[in-house]
């Protein structure tokens, strides 16, 4: 039995859950057709990947939702969220790479695709919660990725503006990471310290974070159906 | 329970709260960018008045050069020419066959010579010639004319693959050769001109070399009323973003070098 006002809560974790996966459904489908029509750009590539792994998260953590109500186990979900997180992490990694021109922030963005599976590697093998918690790690991942992402925008501005935003893929994705972190540290934060918690509780707090999903996956909607971008040399 | 569910509306409203932050914080740098790219093409715009104001006076400048050179030739060249067939043609008196051949064939020539130099002084002064026949076959024309002018060695060298030059940069470089060989025969008295064009990725440099007497080229140039050829050429070079080295030293010669940045071009697919 849940609390008075839960289920009606529950109710929009589908809701949104729902809403998430047939955005990525949408984006995906985009990015494809994108594909065949000849825009092979590593960016389009990238998203299309990130979208694969999140629909296969997204599915996964739902049926484990679903069934997870019936025998309590979460150790499967934690293990795809922990794998799914360091896909998306060198996904975005390889994305800001590509956006910004900073030849210190892509140094930065070099050590730390290095770096961060290690820090991953160790924690999970010093604390044994590869198959238990997302979180900890999750919330340094966002702390990390926001930074880049205010890196882009600093770039942005400290350059010429000549570009046309709206028909720039990389605003449009680099607004969509911004927006999807920044409205996920909340709900991380706080599933990073409280520990002990009944199931609703996870997930009305996650479906925040598939509501802000939903909206990354419409900036990518966004983004692929931008033109690409080729520079070339050429004499006057 | 009443904590976790205090929790939820608390994250809840913590997540909400930053939507609205974001939201707000994204639209204003897309607000920001837009005024920042208006002031941006406005200042483009009026540097490009600017360049255009400045194109004008320095072509009114060349108009006016171009006025004074070609009275110059006309009474230097064409008009003895002319008047020698006068005074030839004034000549024909009398019965003598021989002599009247003479005097005819000799005001033919002068009359040919008169309508080459015509030719020649047209088609040196004709911007459209100049971009119709190509800048290289300008400039080899040009320097066939001073041959014929000076019994001087004049020596021309291309490095590198020859690309297109944007036509009114083209043009300007050829008023800036011209004024150079002008100034070489009017005060150089050189024996040996050294023409040098050098085709580079990332820069075009275009050398006048003369071995004549040369000149101070501080003293000339901080003078008020400074060589009005030096002045010329150096505006003409600024005005398409083009750097000027003048070398000159007494009786030894004066170089003569401008070098054109070429800048890669992005396009969108």
């Amino acid at each position: 039995m849940y609390p008075p006002g839960i289920e009606n809560l529950l109710r929009i974790y589908w809701l949104f859950a729902v809403i998430m996966l047939t955005l990525a459904l949408i984006a995906l489908l985009v990015g494809i057709v994108k594909w065949r029509k000849g825009d092979n750009s590593r960016t389009t590539l990238l998203i299309v990947l990130y979208l694969l792994a999140l629909l296969f998260q997204g599915f996964l953590s739902m049926s484990l939702a679903y069934w997870g109500h019936v025998n309590g186990d979460h150790s499967i979900d934690a293990l795809s969220g922990n794998i799914f997180m360091i896909v998306e992490f060198l996904i975005f990694n390889i994305l800001f790479f590509n956006m910004v021109r900073s030849p210190k922030a892509r140094t930065v963005i070099k050590c730390f695709v290095i770096l961060f599976p290690i820090i991953c590697i160790i924690y999970w093998t010093r604390t044994a919660e590869l198959t238990k918690d997302f979180y900890t790690l999750s919330v340094l991942e966002i702390f990390y990725l926001i930074s880049i992402c205010l890196v882009y925008f600093y770039e942005l501005f400290s350059q010429p503006p000549t570009r046309t935003l709206t028909k720039e893929k990389d605003f449009w994705i680099a607004t969509g990471t911004l927006f999807y972190l920044v409205c996920s540290v909340p709900s991380f934060l706080i599933l990073q310290f409280i520990s002990a918690a009944e199931l609703y509780f996870f997930e009305t707090i996650q479906s925040i974070s598939l509501l802000v999903s939903g909206c990354l996956n419409l900036f990518f909607i966004k983004a692929l159906l931008c033109k690409t971008k080729q520079e070339t040399l050429s004499p006057l | 329970m009443q904590d976790q569910t205090r929790n939820i509306i608390t994250v809840v409203i913590f997540s909400i709260l930053l939507m609205v932050i974001l939201t707000t914080f994204i639209i204003s740098i897309y607000f920001q960018y837009q005024k920042r790219q208006i002031l941006f093409f406005n200042n483009i715009d009026q540097l490009k008045l600017e360049y255009e104001k400045n194109l004008l006076t320095a072509q009114l400048e060349i108009q006016e050069n171009t006025l004074l050179n070609i009275s110059q030739e006309i009474h230097d060249n064409i008009g003895l020419s002319l008047t020698l067939a006068k005074l030839n043609l004034n000549s024909i008196e009398g019965s003598d066959t021989k002599k009247l051949e003479n005097l005819l064939s000799n005001t033919k020539e002068l009359l040919t010579k008169a309508i080459n130099d015509l030719s020649d002084l047209s088609k040196s002064f004709n911007a459209e010639v100049i971009m119709n026949q190509g800048f290289l076959p300008s400039i080899e024309h040009e320097i066939l004319r001073l041959k014929k002018l000076l019994s001087h060695k004049v020596e021309y060298r291309i490095s590198g693959e020859p690309y297109f030059i944007d036509s009114k940069i083209e043009i300007l470089l050829f008023r800036i050769f011209q004024e150079s060989l002008n100034n070489i025969l009017k005060h150089a008295a050189a024996k040996k001109v050294l023409i040098s064009l050098s085709y580079n990725v990332d820069e075009f440099v275009f050398s006048i070399i003369d071995d004549g007497i040369g000149f101070d080229v501080t003293k000339v140039t901080s003078h008020k009323k400074s060589r009005a050829g030096i002045k010329n050429i150096r505006k003409r070079a600024e005005l398409i973003s083009g750097k000027v080295t003048i070398e000159s030293k007494e009786k030894i010669g004066t170089t003569i070098c401008i070098n054109i940045p070429i800048k890669p071009i992005v396009n969108d697919k």
